[in-house]
């Protein structure tokens, strides 16, 4: 299940919900839509059949005010206490702001009933420059007996934002739903768009789009590894790291004028400001492999990473994990990954390796779900889109500049349409619903969404103080969760 | 005269070692690094800032960080740096000497929990279990270079290496050596123990207790800590490499000569740490006992060698 989404069509006296499946067996993308009475909307509830179609129903109960039925925990996922019960945010006819309120229900955390466990509350205030999360663990000694993860603390009301945009608007805000994703958002929602409008792309545009996904994937891979390293006060690695990652930003100044690569895309095209240098990107491949040679051969930074914080592929499977969460957990990639009708990724270059299946799938599931295999994920991951980056930057020197002016005269017709990104995090999924040039509803998907319940799980046993790094090996978006 | 010169000294050196330490550091991971007197700069600001009281704070909390220094000073004092057998160096007994470094940790662990803060709870619960496991391989270690100069006086420890250059080679001594360096590493929480740096604070042990500390007491808390890795670092450059020392005091000249060594050897061995420290990463919490316990048969081999070989 890639996306569970609602719309409030007033006028015709309904809220719809849409269901989008990705990689069934029979087509690489299902979607299907229910209609619910607007004035008592009841929906019976999937959840026993999905863990994720639970979350995102609970999320439409708080949004919409749906009722669901037979659903094993109807409880608050988006709104926080201080949410009037009755108030509806995406809701047309909802007041544009409750105001502030005093909180009306204390949140629940599970509690554990023991003498000797005592509770530690970190966050929501963190004391490094991190998202906003509360987070509530419940430990014997050293040992977690259980964590719950509170999240929505950066609830920005973003889907609401995105009612009565323009397209290249809409594209604009979706680089901001997530900063370190804004390729990965502001593509899922071009191609979302270009979907609904039935618009097609020039090969230029097509290659430029994935060199862009790519360079998003690799500045934050190259973090990511620094990053686990420091957790294991491994700081040298991280300094190392950081020198790489820089080298990287100032490449996506140059190339498109800013360092997290926004303002690149546009509705029917994406465009570069100067040519890539394949390069530059075998260079940071070098570079990059002798820092994490550092990295992996240090015996006391790998025993802190091996066995810490293990998912393992029946949890993973069942929550619904994307990205390289789920792959590190030896889920097939085949099954995650975003369908290839949509994805920017190009399956014939050679160098990219992983979505092969056969000489791979053995290597998948040899992978065992902790931290250190959330690394080795990362640095293969980070070899292999070194390599394609390379490949695409000679390709696309030999082909010609694209100038498709993109058409204008946009339907006035209402119609939907889906982008589905393998974005660096994960799958990532948009719908948006349009008319006369403008959105009427978008629903986002970050792949966060389906991985934050991971971290708990994974968290069985583990001990308090590995908790930082098996948190920062997930390395999940708050503000692409809470939108 | 050596008594307060050793004080003065230490308050000085302790920040200058820190600095030095987090200077290496930068170099090798390609910062230029702050100055080493940062840490003076540190104090001076945070000793501006007003003191704020945590809501529960007790007298345990508002004297802890005061107890850590006056141990902590009481120590630079007692134990012979610079000069042996000085006012007051019939009490530099190894057995002081290890009971002041640990009323200073109690202190601050009581402190931790005086607040009932849930990370001031875990940190003094991680700081009591690395303290219960490092004192006895403190005194075990000490012990040992004690069996040979048939007394537990630093003073007399100091003497009888001094005269006797040689047993510095000798396995008792090595093994004692490298026991209480990793007693040292974790007792001043340096890697793999503990990680001065982090910021995150479920993972920390000795920062843990401090997290209600602000402006003037964290000045006091830091600048005592800071001592007290200098004095441990100044205890194993006197046990088991006294060159340099003064045997009583002579001139000021002599007396110049043996604090410039001393620095020297203190400044030495923290650039070693930070050496090495960037090759290090942070042990699981869970195997901190297994190396503790390593360094104790490394401290009792040491005493068992002292015993039967050198007793002949």
């Amino acid at each position: 299940m890639a996306l569970v989404g609602a719309e409030d069509r007033q006028e015709d006296g309904i809220i719809e919900i849409a269901y989008v499946l990705v990689n069934t067996p029979t087509a690489p993308l299902m979607e299907w839509t229910v209609p619910l009475e607007r004035s008592d909307p009841q929906l019976p509830s999937m959840a026993s059949l999905d863990f994720s179609i639970g979350r995102f129903e609970r999320e439409i109960a708080d949004q919409f005010g749906v009722t669901l039925i037979g659903h094993p925990q109807p409880a608050r996922l988006v709104k926080h206490a201080h949410w009037p019960e009755n108030y509806h945010p995406l809701l047309n006819d909802a007041a544009p702001s409750p105001g502030s309120l005093a909180d009306e229900t204390d949140y629940k955390f599970l509690e554990v009933d023991s003498d000797a466990i005592y509770e530690i509350g970190v966050g929501p205030v963190h004391a490094g420059i991190i998202e906003p999360g509360h987070f509530r663990f419940s430990a014997v000694g050293e040992s977690i007996i259980t964590m719950k993860a509170r999240l929505w603390f950066v609830h920005r009301g973003i889907e609401k934002l995105f009612e009565g945009r323009s397209y290249p608007e809409a594209i604009v805000l979706a680089e901001k739903i997530s900063g370190d994703t804004s390729i990965g958002h502001s593509l899922a929602m071009a191609e979302a768009v270009e979907d609904a409008l039935g618009i097609e792309i020039d090969p230029t545009s097509t290659l430029v789009r994935q060199l862009l996904l790519g360079m998003e994937q690799v500045y934050n891979l190259v973090n990511d590894i620094g990053a686990i390293a420091n957790d294991v006060a491994f700081s040298i690695i991280h300094a190392f790291t950081g020198v790489q990652r820089e080298y990287i930003m100032r490449e996506n100044k140059r190339l498109t004028g800013h360092r997290l690569l926004r303002g690149s895309l546009r509705l029917g095209g994406g465009e570069l400001r100067e040519q890539p240098n394949p390069d530059f990107f075998l260079d940071r491949l070098a570079a990059m492999n002798e820092i994490i040679d550092i990295f992996t051969s240090n015996v006391m930074a790998m025993d802190r990473l091996k066995g810490t914080g293990i998912l393992d592929t029946v949890d993973a499977k069942a929550i619904g994990c994307v990205g390289y969460v789920a792959q590190a957990s030896g889920v097939p990639v085949a099954q995650i990954e975003a369908p290839s009708r949509f994805t920017a990724v190009d399956h014939d270059t050679p160098a990219d390796t992983h979505s092969n299946g056969g000489q791979n799938s053995g290597k998948e599931s040899s992978y065992a779900g902790d931290v250190a295999a959330r690394l080795d994920v990362r640095i293969e991951q980070l070899r292999a889109t070194l390599l394609r980056l390379a490949e695409l930057s000679k390709r696309l020197g030999t082909m010609p500049a694209s100038n498709v002016g993109c058409d204008q005269s946009y339907s006035s017709l209402r119609t939907n349409g889906v982008g589905c990104v393998e974005s660096w995090r994960g799958r990532l999924t948009h719908r948006v619903i349009t008319e006369n040039g403008r959105i009427l509803r978008a629903k986002i998907v970050d792949p966060s969404f389906f991985n934050w319940p991971a971290v708990s799980v994974s968290l069985r046993g583990a001990m308090v103080a590995d908790f930082p790094l098996i948190n920062k090996s997930f390395n999940l978006s708050y503000a692409g969760n809470d939108l | 005269m050596t008594v307060l010169l050793q004080i003065v000294l230490f308050l000085l050196l302790g920040p200058v070692t820190i600095g030095l330490i987090r200077k290496i550091h930068a170099l090798l991971e390609g910062r230029r690094g702050a100055s080493l007197l940062q840490p003076f700069r540190h104090f001076r600001q945070l000793w501006q800032k007003e003191t704020i009281e945590p809501t529960g704070a007790s007298v345990v909390f508002r004297f802890a960080p005061y107890l850590l220094l006056g141990t902590s000073l009481t120590i630079a004092a007692a134990a012979p740096f610079i000069a042996t057998s000085d006012g007051l160096g019939s009490s530099s007994d190894l057995f002081v000497v290890v009971g002041l470094l640990f009323i200073g940790n109690i202190a601050m662990a009581l402190a931790g929990l005086d607040l009932g803060t849930s990370f001031g709870g875990m940190g003094a619960s991680r700081e009591l279990t690395v303290s219960s496991l490092v004192e006895p391989t403190l005194l075990v270690a000490i012990f040992a270079l004690s069996i040979p100069a048939h007394s537990s006086s630093l003073d007399v420890i100091c003497r009888s290496v001094l005269s006797n250059p040689g047993r510095l080679f000798a396995p008792a001594d090595l093994l004692a050596l490298g026991a209480f360096i990793v007693v040292v590493i974790a007792e001043t929480k340096r890697l793999p123990i503990d990680n001065p740096t982090t910021h995150l604070e479920l993972t920390m042990i000795h920062e843990a207790m401090l997290l209600e500390y602000s402006g003037p007491r964290l000045a006091v808390v830091e600048w005592a800590s800071d001592i007290r890795l200098s004095l441990l670092l100044g205890l194993i450059a006197n046990l088991f490499f006294p060159i340099g020392i003064v045997d009583r005091t002579s001139d000021s000249y002599t007396l110049l000569i043996s604090i410039t060594v001393l620095i020297v050897k203190v400044l030495v061995l923290a650039a070693v740490i930070a050496f090495a420290e960037t090759a290090l990463a942070k042990i699981r919490l869970g195997r901190i006992p297994e190396l503790l316990s390593g360094s104790f048969i490394l401290a009792f081999l040491s005493i068992m060698i002292s015993f039967f070989a050198g007793g002949r």
